[in-house]
């Protein structure tokens, strides 16, 4: 889902050198779908009521230059606030990124997400304890998910924007807790919006995915099964496709109004079509083909349908032997 | 195999796996990335009222397994599982430990650590399952299935001796050693919300690769290797057994000539006025040999049966293609 507004950067902020532009080129964010499934039923655990804050750990791997971010998972860390002080259970974060480590050890913490309407002071505090210390984002800059889905109180569609945050200021002394608000420490970063867009890893991940996305309309479950009818839909798919292909040219041929664009991908369409290899037009060897290759499918579908039946062949045989002994 | 149980088996009381949709796709991603390695993990969530599970959190084990259900009983699996759960419920997330996930390939996950693993887990926890992902249609199709042993199963698994009989009695045969339970998927409304708001993407050529003529070659084969592996092994246990029933066979045909025998020799007794022999007395002197443990023959079966399935399923779809596609290619033509 690719974020309509643009974006242009001039600097990549960075948490080692603050201010000070380095010379690569822009950051963007890869946001793999089940990490965003995982965010928003983390997410959808806050009470409204209580305003309590959610937030959690982001995963992933990040780019040798550190421009290119791939969020995989996430989370959570509870955090409380009171009044003006915020702590973030810092153990919690350590030993489930431990944890996590130890099955995926290319990955690490890239930072922090949550779900607030608006950047303030808090989101500066978190910034900092996810930007500083071992077992977090440093020495590269943290980058801050943000998850907006209350739009006037009301709940709305999630959107998702990312950021990543840049200190300014003085850096603070090193001996100073993380994460605790103390009066003296510098906490102010800079948060530049940066673009993200949701990804599938593996086609069969993006098989599920669309699976969920056709089956989950107005209903909060359903039910996944496996058999043939998979074929079939794939099928419809797909002539719903060329039928919605034909529609349009006919429609662009009626009125003329075809742009060249359109046009040229006419000629490459038809020119795929008609240029064929020498096989398709030897009609008899085609077909002699076709008559070998079915032959083989279904001698293998023969074969193993034997392999079957003898296999229950044996067992009732064997039971019954079993069962028939005199003593 | 464990001859002395202590802990009773109660019959499940959940009759469907819900999953959230972030566990399906964060478990689909892990097996598939992984592939060909294969993977586990456990399964963590609760059970509702309503008689099901509820699947919130997934967690692969961070080794891959040489062969399916090695992790299951090993310590590094447990320990890992169990920090896990710990971490998690100090989030008091209120999960506990519901079963595995075990990515294979076919009906090669039937397998003598996993079988064990999850009968020693369903003693222990009644509503213990495992998630089976189906490798063989890796990148065309999504094929999972939740098992449990079937109560009979389990019964012959206490046994432990695994006869003809027992298998009998407990009424289990190679076709019914699981019970399959329906998965749901289950959003959150979040997620719901998220999914509706999303655009309709193109798909790809990729997406349709279950339409591609060849796309089954490799797997065919796989499949068909894997199929002549396991009856290789299904003939090596097959062997003893017909062993032994030649070995039956032969004193049995030894007793009944003995007791034709000894009833001769009565005849002739009583016709002396002798005291009849006893004709029970064989029992004493021939022993029959035992019946071999029909366990492995069990699991080899069901292996091929699920393998033979989903070859057949293979080809079937590789012939609905075929024939269609050359009907189109042959009839243009003319």
């Amino acid at each position: 889902m690719p974020v309509e507004s643009s974006f242009m950067h001039l600097v990549r902020p960075n948490v080692a050198a603050p201010g000070v532009p380095s010379a690569t080129g822009p950051s963007s964010v890869k946001i793999h779908a089940p990490a965003v499934f995982q965010i928003l039923e983390i997410i959808s655990k806050q009470v409204l009521s209580s305003d309590k804050r959610i937030i959690g750990t982001l995963l992933g791997i990040r780019s040798d230059d550190g421009s290119e971010f791939e969020i995989r998972d996430a989370f959570m860390v509870p955090c409380n606030e009171t009044g003006d002080s915020l702590s973030i259970e810092d153990s919690t974060h350590k030993t489930l990124y431990q944890l996590y480590k130890k099955a995926h050890p290319k990955e690490s913490v890239l930072g922090w997400f949550g779900s607030s309407n608006q950047i303030d002071n808090t989101t500066g505090l978190i910034h900092d304890f996810y930007s500083k210390g071992s077992d977090r984002a440093y020495p590269y800059p943290a980058i801050y998910l943000n998850v907006e889905y209350l739009k006037d109180g009301q709940i709305s569609s999630p959107e998702l924007s990312v950021y990543i945050g840049a200190a300014v200021g003085k850096p603070i002394a090193t001996n100073v807790p993380i994460g605790w608000k103390t009066a003296s420490t510098n906490n102010s970063y800079i948060f530049t919006p940066i673009p993200h867009h949701v990804i599938n890893g593996s086609v069969t991940e993006k098989i599920a995915f669309n699976t969920l996305k056709e089956k989950s309309v107005n209903t909060t479950s359903f039910v996944l099964d496996s058999d043939y009818s998979f074929l079939s839909s794939q099928l419809e798919q797909v002539t719903a496709n060329i039928d919605r292909l034909i529609q349009e040219i006919d429609t662009k041929v009626a009125s003329g109004a075809a742009s060249d664009r359109e046009l040229d991908l006419l000629r490459l369409l038809s020119s795929t079509l008609l240029n064929k290899p020498q096989l398709l037009t030897n009609l008899a060897e085609l077909e002699r083909l076709f008559r070998d290759h079915n032959q083989d499918v279904i001698m293998i579908e023969y074969l193993t349908k034997a392999v079957k039946e003898q296999i229950e062949l044996s067992a009732r045989l064997t039971a019954n032997a079993e069962a028939d002994k005199k003593y | 195999m464990a001859s002395k149980q202590t802990k009773k088996y109660q019959q499940p009381t959940a009759t469907s796996i819900n999953v959230e949709s972030s566990v399906l796709l964060s478990l689909i991603r892990h097996t598939s990335e992984n592939y060909p390695s294969l993977f586990s993990g456990s399964l963590l969530g609760f059970e509702d009222d309503e008689g099901s599970i509820d699947i919130t959190h997934a967690y692969p084990f961070p080794y891959a397994d040489q062969y399916e259900g090695g992790s299951f009983r090993s310590r590094s699996g447990a320990k890992y599982q169990q920090e896990i759960l710990d971490s998690l419920k100090k989030l008091e997330y209120g999960v506990d430990f519901q079963g595995w996930f075990q990515s294979t390939v076919s009906g090669n996950f039937v397998t003598t650590q996993l079988i064990e693993g999850l009968a020693q887990q369903q003693l222990t926890n009644k509503n213990a399952f495992i998630l089976i992902h189906n490798m063989s249609s890796i990148g065309k199709e999504v094929e999972l299935k939740a098992l449990r042993l079937s109560e009979g199963f389990i019964g012959a698994y206490i046994d432990g001796k695994w006869k003809s009989k027992d298998l009998e009695s407990n009424k289990v045969s190679y076709l019914n050693i699981f019970d399959e339970l329906p998965i749901n998927i289950h959003n959150q409304h979040l997620v719901n919300l998220y999914l509706a708001g999303l655009k309709d993407e193109a798909k790809t050529e990729k997406e349709f690769d279950v339409l591609n003529l060849s796309s089954n070659q490799n797997v065919t084969a796989q499949l068909l290797e894997s199929l002549y592996s396991q009856v290789d092994s299904y003939n090596y246990d097959q062997n003893n057994f017909n062993y032994y029933q030649r070995q039956n066979q032969k004193e049995v045909s030894k007793i009944t000539q003995w007791k034709q025998q000894r009833k001769l020799e009565n005849l002739e007794r009583a016709k002396r006025g002798e005291k009849e022999l006893d004709p029970e007395e064989w029992r004493s002197i021939f022993r029959l040999p035992s019946e071999p443990s029909r366990y492995n023959n069990m699991l080899h079966s069901h292996a091929i049966d699920v393998l033979a399935d989903d070859i057949l399923k293979k080809c079937d779809e590789e012939l609905t293609k075929s024939f269609a596609i050359e009907r189109k290619l042959t009839s243009a033509e003319n």
